[in-house]
């Protein structure tokens, strides 16, 4: 079940609602069970085979939770890292084992048969969740939590599918507190709404721009224009796919009265790659940045050891999005960018002035062309598919425009340009509701974007979400959904 | 500025109104058809390629309950009349839908056989993947299969629901400022079987029957793979027991595919093909051994049907008894009835259609292979391009 479809918003969300705001009213314990319920129902809608292996998972890191709170100081690391190796065990064995088992038999032609396994979904998410949980409590940075409410956190439906990442210094405290035991007003209508941008970036842009992206992408060695086309209509598919859900998720969370941090920030409006990392997939960013890359040594080491960090980070940040070479070649092409740009910066010394306008404008667009390039190995099925739209990109299989590519998706393709790199995120058009929404880089000037509860933005709202509605019948699948 | 309360009564007001307005003009003006049997509305014309089919043809099924079925792929849809004189005072249903897989048309069995067991089940077999269980037609969704007593009320929500869509609103809206494109009859208007006159408008659009069989003719078409067929053999021996243990007739028969698609699509495949169609005979056998009527027949071959002069021989562009070579007309589906249905084994006249039984398939594959060398050899400029021809 998806967020985008008929079950979810017609039975699943009202029903939880309604049992959460009636048991809310009673005890907040009963909502909190009923959460934990609805968040269990949400994952086995997609497989029942599914549930043992997120109450494995739940149950082990729980108890090596207690564990580590438990033991003495010289014993503390050593379940520690007991449970990280089992977290990335089970991480290893349902995502990685086959792409292990088929990088061998490409390499020494062994023939090993691959393994029948189940990839249980949003297993990357859980798993990461809980390994931030285990190794903030090895520092003593964990407050204490009940195995109901922890099994809440992990299974938190929102979130569960394709992210964000959860922090459990962001959730815990909230599901603690009883004020967010009530439903109210504002969180419902800030939580609809959002809910409803989000709806709409899934359904009326990231999809519609799905046949555009096949263009660049049908094996046909795709011709300069049909390349560029492709790409950018990719860059902005995905842009809107997985800010959609992320928006869907806080809108959901939200009216339930829990927030999730903010997982975008107008990416593409970045002026360097080190910039896009602190906007795009912010919750991912933050959790490598803190338990990968900053363990390792982050930059106190030196500069060799501070690229060889990056490199490392980035590269397991791909792995991290599928079993597949191509997501290794992207997260390394973005560890390349990020060592050339701190070379860069390093070379021309701490006391550079502050970029001029024109220095920023041409920053974006260096940086989004970089980005766009790196989009091509994590969308193509195989090397071989990237390279033949690399070519393209350049020129290479001929400059002819082509035939699927007319005035409709090209106005797709302007659309989606025109919100990413003009418009105000939702980010920031939430932020003077209640200032209550700390991710926002920086305000915009156009004051009637800016959302109050006023008749015309709950018409508006209202015609979009029946827009969206409409569109149910005919959504894509979301993209970070198999990650 | 309001309050969030009023927001949200604003808001909510705003979608439930809207879409609740929506949902009711899509429902009534049913652009697709999909729920509509008795009704002026399917006197409405339509466009030639109809969307969505087997949602209208299940609830035909379920309203009309007929005694009589056709069920298979888009060959069985277009060729099988319903209108013939022995149907008079029978409630006939073409529910063959395109791209049905055989799993398809078990299902669809299965859908109309909850509301009125049919009398007599007419079923059209193709090799290659169709001869399978796996989903064929998209469109045909399980929840259209009715499985439960709820079905009139589950297919009401299912319909409201398809009714909240954008496509379904365009289309309405279309219709409703006389902005569509109506060509012809719908399927439902002949009781399932595709019209002529928008079979004609496809035809049409496609380039004509010429151009389809310049296609084959100089280009070839890809042969088929053969089908997993011992688990569709084994469902389809199951169903046939089932409903020939409740007196319900089965009518099989294998496409009349021209000629010239019999040769191309089969001609890396010939063997298997052979043996496909002795498994089906042992099927049947055993079904008629234990007392079901159920009959077999091959139309397909090289008899005064499937080897009709193609248009890059007479000159015209139209033919008596096919669209395009893989699909036949009425006139040959009815002459095809007219063969299967009645009780008795007997084979079609001047050798269209040819009763299969334990008995008779040696003799008859026997012939088959001696007829495609004679057409081979007799149509030189037609067949210059088929392996299958070559010596």
């Amino acid at each position: 079940m998806v967020f985008s479809s008929f079950n979810f918003l017609f039975f699943f969300l009202p029903i939880t609602l309604a049992g959460f705001y009636l048991l809310g009213r009673k005890d907040e314990h009963w909502a909190a069970s009923w959460l934990l319920l609805a968040s269990l129902a949400f994952y086995v809608s997609w497989n029942l085979a599914y549930l043992p292996i997120l109450a494995v998972s739940i149950v082990g890191n729980y108890l090596a939770y207690r564990q580590i709170l438990r033991a003495a100081e010289a014993h503390k690391r050593a379940w520690l890292i007991l449970a990280v190796t089992g977290n990335l065990l089970l991480l290893g064995y349902f995502k990685y084992a086959n792409f292990f088992i088929q990088s061998v038999n490409d390499l020494t032609g062994a023939g090993i048969h691959p393994l029948d396994v189940l990839l249980p979904i949003g297993i990357s998410f859980f798993s990461f969740t809980q390994i931030a949980f285990l190794v903030d409590a090895r520092q003593g940075k964990a407050q204490e939590v009940s195995l109901w409410r922890y099994a809440l956190f992990a299974s938190y439906f929102p979130y569960i599918v394709a992210g964000p990442v959860l922090n459990h210094r962001d959730m815990l405290p909230q599901f603690a507190d009883r004020a967010n035991y009530a439903v109210t007003a504002n969180n419902l209508a800030v939580g609809l709404t959002l809910f409803t941008f989000g709806l709409a970036k899934k359904l009326l842009i990231a999809d519609n721009l799905v046949p555009v992206v096949d263009v660049a992408f049908a094996g046909d060695n795709p011709s300069l224009l049909a390349a560029w086309v492709g790409m950018l209509a990719y860059s902005f598919q995905l842009y809107f796919d997985f800010s959609g859900y992320s928006d869907m998720a806080i809108g959901v969370s939200r009216m339930l009265g829990f927030q999730i941090p903010f997982n975008f920030d107008s990416p593409y409006k970045a002026a360097n790659v080190s910039e896009f990392w602190t906007r795009w997939h912010i919750s991912l960013s933050r959790f490598l940045r803190n338990y990968l890359y900053i363990p390792l040594g982050g930059n106190r080491h030196g500069q060799f050891n501070r690229y060889r960090n990056l490199m490392l980070t980035m590269l397991l940040g791909g792995l991290w999005h599928g079993s597949n070479w191509t997501f290794v070649i992207w997260g390394g092409l973005h560890g390349l960018y990020l060592c050339l740009q701190h070379g860069w910066q390093t070379w021309r010394g701490e006391s550079r002035p502050a970029p001029t306008r024109t220095g920023r404008v041409l920053g974006q667009v260096l940086t989004f062309l970089a980005v766009l390039v790196a989009w091509v190995f994590f969308r193509a099925p195989d090397l071989p598919a990237a390279l033949e739209v690399l070519r393209g990109l350049v020129g290479l299989n001929g400059l002819a425009p082509a035939d699927a590519i007319g005035g409709w998706e090209l106005s797709m393709v302007g659309i989606g340009a025109f919100i990413a790199f003009l418009m105000p995120n939702t980010n920031q058009i939430f932020m003077y509701f209640e200032n209550r929404f700390p991710d926002a880089q920086a305000a915009f000037s156009l004051v009637r974007l800016r959302w109050r509860p006023t008749l015309g933005w709950a018409l508006v709202t209202g015609v979009v979400l029946v827009i969206g509605i409409l569109n149910l019948d005919r959504t894509a699948d979301f993209i970070y959904a198999q990650f | 500025m309001v309050s969030t309360r009023s927001y949200l009564a604003y808001l909510g007001a705003t979608a439930i109104g809207l879409l609740a307005l929506l949902v009711t003009i899509n429902y009534q003006v049913d652009p697709f058809l999909i729920h509509q049997w008795d009704s002026p509305l399917l006197q409405r014309l339509t466009r030639a390629q109809q969307k969505i089919v087997p949602w209208g043809k299940t609830y035909a099924a379920y309203r009309y309950r007929p005694e009589i079925v056709f069920v298979g792929s888009s060959r069985t849809e277009i060729g099988l009349p319903t209108d013939l004189p022995e149907f008079a005072d029978r409630r006939v249903l073409n529910l063959a839908i395109s791209g049905a897989s055989v799993g398809d048309a078990m299902n669809m069995l299965r859908h109309t056989s909850y509301f009125h067991r049919p009398e007599v089940v007419v079923w059209g077999l193709d090799y290659g993947w169709l001869f399978g269980l796996q989903a064929g037609n998209s469109d045909f969704t399980p929840d259209l299969i009715a499985t439960s007593d709820l079905y009139p009320l589950k297919r009401f929500l299912l319909n409201l629901k398809r009714a909240a869509s954008w496509t379904q609103t365009e289309e309405s809206g279309k219709i409703l400022i006389g902005l569509d494109d109506r060509q012809c009859l719908p399927i439902l208007a002949s009781r399932g079987q595709k019209s002529k006159e928008c079979l004609e408008i496809i035809m049409a659009d496609e380039g004509g029957t010429a151009h389809a069989f310049d296609k084959i003719i100089h280009q070839g078409d890809p042969s088929a793979t053969p089908p997993q067929q011992a688990e569709t053999l084994a469902a389809l021996d199951a169903v046939t027991r089932e409903f020939c243990g409740k007196g319900v007739a089965f009518r099989f028969f294998l496409s009349p595919v021209h000629a010239l698609a019999e040769l191309s699509y089969w001609q890396d495949v010939l063997p298997q093909h052979e043996q496909w169609k002795r498994e089906l005979v042992k099927l049947f056998d055993r079904r008629r051994q234990e007392g079901c009527d159920i009959r077999f027949m091959d139309f397909t071959g090289f008899n005064r049907i499937t080897t009709e002069p193609v248009p890059q021989v007479t000159g015209r562009d139209a033919m008596r008894y096919y669209w395009e070579y893989s699909h036949y007309s009425a006139e040959a589906g009815k002459e095809l009835l007219t063969s299967l249905l009645p009780s008795r084994h007997q084979d079609g006249p001047d050798g269209f259609g040819v009763d299969l039984t334990g008995a008779t398939i040696e003799r008859h594959l026997a012939n088959f292979r001696q007829l495609r060398q004679a057409y081979c050899a007799s149509h030189p400029q037609e067949t210059y391009k088929m392996p299958a021809c070559r010596p």
